[in-house]
């Protein structure tokens, strides 16, 4: 019964081809859209490398003082990471480095803009970078403030043309440091997002270590994922004991460790004090999603509308031979299902071409969208979703006409 | 006629309805668009109030001190300031707290005669104005021995004098209330002059308002983290790592940074300019769905009436009344839809959510918007009242 279903869908699909384009064409512009924007959900919140434990770490990345009309927002500073991290129950590993500052390189005539990161030994062990050459530095690297470096893939084909970059040199804040490792490039979406990394040790002045507030972020890595919600009630607990510089201006100090979902979710929902909001944030991106398919749905609903009348002679005969409004339902929303994922798949294709045209045309730059299995599958979801969406209600009135008006009705064209 | 038509539209309600929702869903996105698109080219038309080219600055990563290391930092801040004017290629230097595209900023909020009022506001060192090349409206700039005055002085942009004092004039005027409990050392602010903008993140920026306060040399308050230099003319970028050598031998301790205005605004340009042109193809491929939609149901709706439409041909329509008939008939349905439409568009600056739209950006969107979409149901509409009149009447009513 089922394979007739897909020989009549089919029969009508070829019957009015405008009708199949302008359907087929909705399909596809929305899932298109849907996919990209998938893709890049993936690429950002999905574990890859080099944060392949995203779903155990925790980021604190942010620090509010808070005084009697006045708010100081800024990154935690040395001090108050090292004296207050480190000993949190159920941590494995924390690692304390500086988000990417981008610096100018001049080689010769001209000058490159590379991003620079200083790191601890424990940042390698926490994030799990492709290494293509040589391999990371270590915590005696740090503790000794060793001149040594890694440089990602994209670093090494600007500065050394030969390739082979490990043992050779490379000046970084008018310093001479060793390249020890290479890395594959990682994107500036991700946490870890850097071309150069040095030991934190190696700053010219060890001026950061008095450090209360500014300059750092902090990545924790729990033992297990369930912990993290404890880690940050217990960091949330030890916050009012802290001792606070300018303690005459300021009485309360907000820190959060953030999952990477709540941390990407802050940059877009600034709530007060930057208090993570993930919840809020899913329902908001579905809601986006279910807005965006709105009026491609309400479009394909008209086109689907419209035809009732064309396949009333069909469905006259069906329902005066005894077929259940129930199984002609099934039978529309199979058809609009089954146009859909066509469209799908022909979105698919489309979304693989536009996105890399995106990475070539770098609109946002040191980024490579791609789309993956989870991506596809994704992808594929939401077209079910967008084919039930759309095929219901003209299903719905399809499969309600009565038998004697639909045979009538023929007649009449 | 009308009631006539009126009277087919609401016979097909419930289909009507459907068609609705889309072209009214389909004008807000036009709409939307249209009032950013509209946004930034107003922006676009506005003068920055000072000049990138050729205006470059230098960042300072250093720690924030207190106490006795403060003076030590200030007389390092000192020094560096020396040692970038005495450097061949530029021609002035000054302290700019927030340089232009810089993406920290500093907002003060207060409450005028029960009004909330907020500027954005910077700290300039003296003679800055020379540095960003700013335009003095009326009044002075701020000037070396301002620290004696038994006031503070506060220089605004136009925006944020007109928004204080209407026609008055600004100058020697006072603009916030005292605190109740007044510090010590407190001195009221007074305006010095106007100036006619500084617009820190370009041409496409919103028109905010905009003070500016004096930053004393050596204030313990207003620790330096960026100097902005004016260089001649044709400085290359070269120049710039010349400038981090001679910074570095004065200040070992400290890391800086340099950057070219006119780079950063050419970034924040193309940014800006892809933003549009991402919201506009997306929503003219929307808007491309919606014809070719709109196009399937209403030649679907002209195949189903043909004996309607033949009966009126046999009782001496013309071909031009029955074309005139279907136009309007769609007419009829994208007014609804477009009412109901400029009905929710009113309300989306009460929303909040879009800052951007002002009441003249409103009416102005709204224009381009019904202009556009009743043009786009009027083309949509041709080709089925065209089939239509093709209709032969006896052929109409002979199909039974």
């Amino acid at each position: 019964m089922f394979k007739s279903y897909l020989v009549m869908a089919f029969k009508v699909f070829m019957r009015r081809k405008f009708f199949t384009f302008a359907s087929l064409f909705g399909i596809c512009f929305t899932l298109v859209v849907l996919m990209v924007a998938t893709a890049a959900l993936d690429h950002i919140l999905m574990p890859h490398t080099p944060d392949v434990n995203n779903d155990r770490t925790l980021l604190l990345a942010n620090m509010s003082l808070i005084g009697e009309g006045v708010r100081s927002t800024s990154s935690p500073g040395y001090r108050f990471l090292d004296q207050n991290i480190r000993d949190l129950p159920k941590v494995e590993r924390v690692s304390i480095f500086t988000q990417a500052r981008p610096i100018k390189l001049y080689r010769d005539a001209e000058s490159l803009e590379v991003y620079v990161s200083r790191t601890d030994g424990q940042f390698w062990r926490i994030l799990q970078f492709d290494f293509l050459e040589g391999g990371p530095f270590n915590d005696e690297d740090e503790r000794d403030a060793n001149r040594v470096a890694v440089i990602s893939r994209r670093t090494e084909e600007r500065l050394f043309a030969s390739g082979n970059a490990v043992g050779k040199m490379i000046d970084v804040d008018r310093q001479s440091f060793e390249v020890v490792g290479v890395v594959a490039d990682v994107s500036y979406l991700r946490t870890g997002f850097s071309d150069i990394w040095v030991p934190i040790s190696t700053s010219q002045s060890q001026a950061y270590r008095a450090d209360f507030m500014s300059g750092f972020s902090c990545l924790l890595l729990a033992e297990t994922a369930g912990d993290r919600r404890s880690i940050q009630e217990e960091l949330a607990s030890r916050l009012p004991d802290i001792e606070l510089p300018d303690d005459e201006r300021y009485e309360t100090l907000v820190v959060s460790a953030n999952t990477h979902f709540e941390a990407f979710t802050t940059q877009f929902l600034s709530s007060e004090y930057g208090e993570p909001q993930a919840g809020r944030a899913g329902a908001l991106l579905i809601l986006g999603a279910l807005l965006f398919m709105l009026l491609p749905s309400l479009n394909l609903i008209n086109l689907n509308l419209s035809r009732i009348f064309e396949r009333s002679s069909e469905i006259g005969v069906r329902r005066a031979f005894g077929a259940r409004s129930g199984s002609l339902l099934v039978q529309f929303l199979t058809e609009n299902v089954l146009l859909t994922l066509f469209g799908g798949l022909l979105a698919l294709l489309l979304s693989q071409w536009l996105l890399r045209w995106i990475n070539n045309a770098d609109l946002v730059p040191f980024v490579n969208l791609e789309l993956n299995w989870r991506v596809f599958g994704w992808g594929m979801v939401l077209a079910l979703i967008f084919g039930v969406l759309s095929g219901v209600y003209p299903a719905w009135k399809m499969s309600r006409l009565h038998p004697a008006e639909a045979l009538r009705a023929r007649s009449k064209l | 006629m009308i009631r006539h038509i009126l009277r087919l539209v609401w016979n097909r309600k419930a289909g009507n309805i459907l068609i609705m929702a889309e072209i009214t869903i389909s004008f807000l996105v036009v709409f939307l668009v249209a009032a950013l698109a509209l946004f930034l080219f107003h922006n676009g038309r506005q003068p920055m109030g000072f000049s990138s080219e050729d205006l470059w600055y230098v960042t300072i990563d250093a720690p924030r001190t207190v106490g006795d290391e403060a003076a030590e930092r200030q007389e390092l801040e000192r020094q560096v300031l020396r040692e970038v004017a005495s450097m061949d290629a530029v021609e002035k230097v000054a302290v700019v707290a927030y340089p232009p595209y810089v993406n920290s900023n500093s907002i003060r909020g207060w409450d005028l005669d029960g009004r909330a009022l907020q500027s954005e506001l910077t700290y300039l060192s003296d003679g800055a104005e020379e540095v960003l090349k700013l335009e003095l409206v009326s009044g002075r700039w701020f000037q070396p021995g301002d620290e004696e005055l038994a006031f503070k002085p506060v220089l605004m942009n136009e925006r944020l004098a007109a928004e204080i004092f209407g026609d008055e004039d600004p100058l020697s005027r006072t603009f916030a209330d005292p605190p109740k409990e007044p510090r010590e050392g407190y001195k009221e602010s007074r305006v010095i002059g106007v100036f006619t903008d500084f617009r820190r993140n370009g041409e496409f920026s919103s028109l905010d308002n905009m003070m500016l306060l004096r930053r004393q040399p050596g204030d313990p308050d207003r620790q330096m983290y960026t100097v902005a230099l004016r260089m001649r003319p044709g400085t290359t970028a070269q120049y710039e790592e010349t400038v981090l050598e001679r910074l570095d031998r004065v200040a070992p301790s400290w890391s800086f940074g340099i950057r070219s205005v006119e780079v950063e605004r050419e970034e924040y340009r193309r940014g800006k300019i892809l933003q549009v042109v991402l919201a506009a193809s997306l929503a003219g491929f929307l808007v491309l769905m919606v014809a070719l939609g709109l196009l399937g149901v209403l030649w679907q709706s002209v195949t189903l009436r043909t004996q309607e439409i033949g009966l009126r041909r046999a009782t001496g329509a013309d071909a031009r009344q029955i074309c005139l008939q279907i136009l309007t008939e769609i007419m009829v349905v994208a007014v609804l839809a477009l009412t109901v439409g400029a009905v929710i568009a009113f309300q989306l600056p009460l929303t909040g959510l879009l800052d951007f739209l002002t009441p003249a950006l409103t009416f102005q969107a709204l224009g381009v918007a019904l202009a556009f979409m009743m043009s786009l149901a009027l083309i949509c509409g041709f080709y089925p009242s065209w089939l239509a009149t093709r209709v032969l009447p006896a052929e109409a009513l002979h199909y039974d």
